[in-house]
């Protein structure tokens, strides 16, 4: 789609954001659908675990046992859906799409923000990186003057032990 | 007084289901957060480095091992499962058996700690605490005891600074990645992580937690709160049930940068047991932890499968090796009453027999 009102910058962010986006709707339908077959799958297993119960014991079936047998029903209906190598591509690739689309929204609120002279995530991540450092070398030093101050202490350590020459 | 509760409570399971419901729901709302007391026993903090906080829990009885441990638990959820409540307390326990306990909390990291990589966690915050410790206590060495996530950055330190472990205990810790493969595991073969801590920095707890839900989520989520009508008979079973939920869901943010090497390096690539792991600018050898191990695992753990923990008989380069399991789950081990009658006693024993100091 050409360009229209908006600085290059900007529609190049928005169209990223914008594409991202319809990324997502299209990770999500598979996705969904996987979810809508574990939950037809569950159906017949929630149907025999609560049958089988009022069978085996037609007198004392509460409802809250009944719950639970259906709960089983489910699980080992969805079980399978759930465990299987197509639920595990579609889900990874909603959950990358995802980060995609966040990746892409950050980037064009911090162009936004930038406009606005509002501090970005991108700059609070670099203030956090410099932090991250200035802690790191701060460690390294402290470990430094320990290790030289117990050395020091080492070396003193003795001549207290030596007693002074007695004079006279 | 107690049978009298006991045997309403039995009377009361006989309601109609809507009744009990209601019945919960008002019990639900006479209680408090403030009632739903965790990690209580009596402990003060020793040192502090941002987030992190080091504590030493209070001594009950003689002190029966000399040298102290520094429990180090998992990145992934809050150390107060080790003291859930007072009849559920692995760190009461040990304290009663006379271990000197100090305990890691790690915090609640934020934005700015998601640089934050196994090199800090490993040479830089438990190398500190370690050398706290050792400082405070007077011995030469600490025993270490890492906690699942917190085993695997104990092994780390107990490999890169092997000096200064006098014994190491790993509790629900893997070890071989893709062994017996657990369902999580598998789902991150399909994520590309650098673009999942690209967008998001520190890695969401609730992303973490969805992951836990998802792997089975009725038996194990939903099928919980059909189960609370029973604990909600009495105010006791009530405040257990919800000291446990609140554990579940005190999820904290993971570090961007030490979750990325965690999902890439160990669960993806399985590189710790091919001595392929990095830790700042050292290669971590699990031949390199010579000290006495005591491997702890679950037999029943869906997380952490037995056969990923036990795989570190084959790689660990300790000749004073042994293992410890337990029939329950990978929570189990920590809350479980039957196991925490044994459990305590047992790592005081065996670190009572490895006391060096």
């Amino acid at each position: 789609m050409p360009g229209l009102f908006l600085g290059r910058e900007l529609q190049e962010k928005s169209a990223n954001t914008v594409a991202a986006w319809f990324e997502v709707l299209r990770a999500g339908g598979p996705y969904a659908a996987l979810l809508v077959e574990a939950s037809a799958r569950s159906a017949p297993a929630v149907v025999a675990e609560v049958a089988g119960g009022v069978v085996r014991r037609p007198r004392s079936v509460s409802t809250a046992g009944a719950i639970k047998a259906a709960l089983e029903g489910c699980e080992r209906g969805s079980g399978r859906i759930l465990r299987s190598e197509r639920y595990c591509a579609a889900q990874g690739r909603l959950v990358n799409a995802l980060a995609t689309f966040r990746i892409h929204e950050s980037e064009l609120a911090d162009t936004l923000l930038r406009l606005g002279h509002i501090p970005t995530r991108a700059d609070t991540d670099d203030m956090g990186r410099l932090v991250h450092d200035l802690r790191r070398d701060l460690r390294a030093l402290r470990r430094q003057v320990e290790e030289i101050d117990g050395r020091i202490r080492d070396r003193e350590r003795p001549r207290e032990r030596t007693p002074e020459p007695v004079h006279g | 007084m107690a049978e009298v509760a006991s045997t309403s409570a039995t009377r009361r399971r006989s309601w109609p289901f809507p009744l009990r419901v209601l019945r919960t729901l008002g019990l639900l709302t006479q209680i408090r957060q403030e009632d739903v007391d965790v990690g209580t026993a009596p402990k003060e903090l020793v040192y502090r480095d941002g987030r992190l906080t080091l504590h030493r829990y209070l001594p009950v009885t003689a002190q029966r091992v000399r040298t102290p441990l520094l429990i180090v638990y998992s990145l992934a959820n809050r150390y107060y499962m080790m003291d859930l409540q007072d009849d559920r307390s692995l760190i009461r326990g040990l304290l009663r058996e006379g271990v000197d306990v100090y305990l890691i909390d790690w915090g609640y990291p934020r934005s700015q700690d998601r640089w934050l990589s196994f090199d800090d966690y490993v040479n830089g915050y438990i190398a500190d605490c370690a050398e706290v410790v050792r400082r405070r206590s007077g011995a030469p060495t600490v025993n270490v005891l890492g906690v699942c996530m917190g085993g695997l950055l104990s092994l780390c330190f107990a490999a890169l600074h092997s000096e200064k472990v006098g014994a190491l205990v790993t509790m629900g810790t893997a070890v071989d990645y893709h062994a017996d493969e657990p369902i999580i595991n598998r789902w991150s073969h399909s994520i590309d992580i650098d673009r999942l801590v690209s967008a998001f920095g520190n890695v969401p707890g609730e992303l973490i937690n969805l992951g836990f839900f998802m792997r089975s989520p009725f038996q194990r989520n939903l099928r919980k709160y059909i189960d609370m009508l029973d604990a909600f008979e009495t105010r006791e079973g009530a405040l257990n049930f919800l000291r446990m939920e609140r554990w579940t869901y005190d999820s904290p943010d993971q570090a961007g940068e030490a979750y990325r090497q965690w999902a890439k390096d160990c669960c993806q690539e399985n590189r710790l047991i091919r001595g392929e792991l990095r830790v700042g600018d050292r290669r971590v050898d699990l031949g390199d932890v010579t000290m006495p191990v005591l491997n702890i695992y679950a037999e029943k753990d869906d997380l952490v499968p037995p056969a990923a923990s036990k795989a570190l008989q084959r790689y660990v380069g300790s000749r004073d090796y042994r293992e410890l399991s337990y029939p329950a789950g990978h929570i189990g081990l920590y809350v479980s009453g039957k196991v925490q009658r044994d459990l305590p006693r047992q790592i005081a024993g065996w670190l009572a027999e490895h006391d060096t100091t």
